[in-house]
């Protein structure tokens, strides 16, 4: 190899990247690298709940970006409480109309493994209760019905409804599939946190009183969802 | 007014050189190299475990339908994905591995410069199918995803750095880079602004005001992966480690600079992140945060590490050789 081909291979590995960058170049690196972590900070600032209008307003400036370069994150790790974890319990019903009542639930670790498996498990059940959650626990009085609170809450349940009702048809539609039955019965099961104090005098992780659920609704095969009575716009909890 | 005019002066010339000299000088990429292997490995594990179960998460009949994921992003076309398009099982399976052999490439550092692109293509595609599917591991796993795509990540550690040395016998250092250094900066404020609102949305919570927070999370039973609720016992190890995180996630952003406090930060951030992985079953999710930390770890202590059995070929004059900065040994602010 001639010195001269030496000298300029060895040029090669020294490149423009490894010598300042001309004047215009930065400034359009800065105002990219700008841009691009206002997008980073309004992301989590504009995340509800609690957020101002001003973040909202400004996080949709930067939403078509944030949404396809997936940065649109709160990053509320474990915030503002460590919570109860929710499950998904579900019954199946055959053709013949018999509900088999095993106990069927999602996220199971036993069988969703590896860990990071169940996990993806647990956070659709974690989706779930975030679209729709749980009804308050108590029933609406004649005069609470007359308040605008009660309206409100109607407003919210629709809204629940209408947000949750495809992603209730899809999970149910998937069990439905797989275990080849005609009806598929889904509930939301809250698993709470026991303190210390009631640990140390014997409760287990698992007692049954740190549980609570409510059936959401059921589908069927011909794709139809139907809220369970506590989740629809008139349920039980509004006295009559 | 001449105080005034000298002020701004000064404080535009301040603002511009350590703007400068924070983003633009070129920069060893043997961190950028190791971030890429570290976070190759994720993502194609990753992936790995997607492709297990692809058709129940991604298939006609997943647990989130295709309606249900477009909803949840009010139909946005910015929630691109190519999933939209993979209707069969056959293209669905082809699809995970042609997935999964360019991750590997991409770990390993062949063709990185378009398996980086493809890499982050492949990543952003899978997590829009299945919004609801998603945690932190993912939100970690996509920035650092982009930033390794931006930057010479394939530089250092990677077969095509091997490659080219083979090809060129001549090659024996690796250039600093600009690129390298904005790619880093950005995993940097990036890893500030997630540990900053981590934070900040904690204060709002009372159980990190009173001291049991950690009990909150090291007590629930379905993310628990080892038992440590023998802490009941020990309520004010409970109170210290709450205060602790909230205290390390707060001033995170603003220790992490200086180099007498970055050592500490960054020896607390393994503690807190492997009590993650190992209590709380969520090793991919401690891992990665461990891996963005990274970003923090001068070149200077990289080369140290892996290049050791190099540098002692050094001496004898026929080793790699990196012309960057030396001394600190975790990269400075």
């Amino acid at each position: 190899m001639s010195s001269r081909n030496r000298t300029s291979r060895q040029a090669d590995v020294k490149t423009s990247d490894s010598v300042s960058w001309p004047v215009p170049r930065r400034w359009l690196a800065s105002m990219l690298i700008l841009l691009h972590l206002s997008a980073v900070v309004v992301s989590p600032w504009s995340t509800p709940p609690p957020s101002s209008d001003l973040s909202r307003t400004v996080a949709r400036f930067f939403e078509p970006y944030l949404l396809t370069a997936y940065l649109n994150h709160g990053y509320r790790f474990f915030a503002p409480n460590p919570g109860p974890s929710h499950l998904i319990r579900y019954e199946l019903a055959g053709t013949d109309g018999e509900w088999d009542m095993t106990y069927r639930v999602f996220p199971l670790i036993d069988l969703h493994w590896p860990r990071l498996l169940y996990h993806r498990h647990l956070m659709m059940s974690e989706t779930v209760f975030s679209v729709i959650g749980f009804p308050p626990p108590f029933s609406w009085s004649d005069e609470e019905q007359a308040a605008p609170e009660f309206n409100e809450y109607l407003a919210f349940r629709r809204e629940r409804n209408q947000r949750g009702e495809p992603l209730m048809k899809s999970i149910g539609r998937h069990l439905q599939k797989i275990h080849k039955v005609d009806r598929v019965r889904l509930y939301l099961v809250e698993h709470a946190i026991p303190t210390p104090q009631e640990l140390l005098e014997g409760l287990k992780l698992t007692d049954s009183r740190l549980f609570r659920e409510n059936q959401l609704g059921e589908y069927s095969s011909a794709d139809r969802w139907t809220w369970s009575e506590v989740y629809r716009e008139s349920d039980p909890h509004i006295s009559s | 007014m001449n105080l005034i005019r000298t002020y701004r002066r000064e404080l535009c010339e301040a603002v511009r050189d350590r703007w400068n000299y924070f983003w633009f000088r070129p920069e060893d990429p043997a961190t950028l190299g190791l971030i890429r292997i570290a976070a190759g490995s994720m993502l194609f594990y990753t992936h790995l475990i997607w492709t297990k179960d692809a058709a129940a998460f991604f298939g006609a009949d997943a647990w989130l339908s295709r309606e249900w994921a477009s909803t949840y992003y009010n139909n946005s076309p910015f929630a691109w994905t190519y999933f939209w398009e993979v209707s069969s099982p056959l293209v669905l399976s082809m699809a995970n591995i042609v997935a999964l052999v360019v991750l590997g490439l991409y770990t390993v550092g062949l063709w990185t410069r378009a398996t980086s692109i493809l890499a982050f293509i492949i990543t952003v595609s899978y997590v829009h199918r299945v919004p609801g599917a998603l945690f932190g591991l993912d939100q970690i796993n996509g920035l650092l995803a982009l930033y390794l795509m931006l930057g010479p990540s394939g530089a250092a550690y990677s077969l095509d750095q091997l490659i080219r040395r083979r090809h060129n016998q001549l090659y024996r250092s690796v250039s600093p880079s600009i690129r390298a250094n904005v790619a880093i900066r950005l995993i940097q404020v990036h890893m500030c602004v997630i540990y900053l609102f981590a934070g900040m949305g904690k204060l709002a919570g009372e159980s990190w005001w009173d001291g049991t927070a950690l009990w909150g999370a090291l007590a629930n039973y379905e993310y628990q992966s080892i038992d440590v609720t023998w802490l009941a016992e020990w309520p004010l190890t409970i109170n210290v480690m709450t205060h602790l995180t909230l205290f390390w996630e707060l001033s995170y952003c603003v220790l992490v600079w200086h180099r007498l406090t970055r050592p500490m930060v960054l020896v607390l951030a393994i503690p807190l992140h492997l009590g993650i992985a190992i209590c709380m079953g969520m090793i991919t999710f401690g891992l990665i945060m461990l891996v963005g930390n990274l970003a923090f770890v001068s070149p200077t202590l990289v080369r140290a590490i892996i290049d050791r059995k190099r540098s002692s070929k050094v001496e004898d004059g026929t080793s790699a050789k990196m012309p960057g900065r030396g001394g600190r040994v975790l990269k400075a602010g």
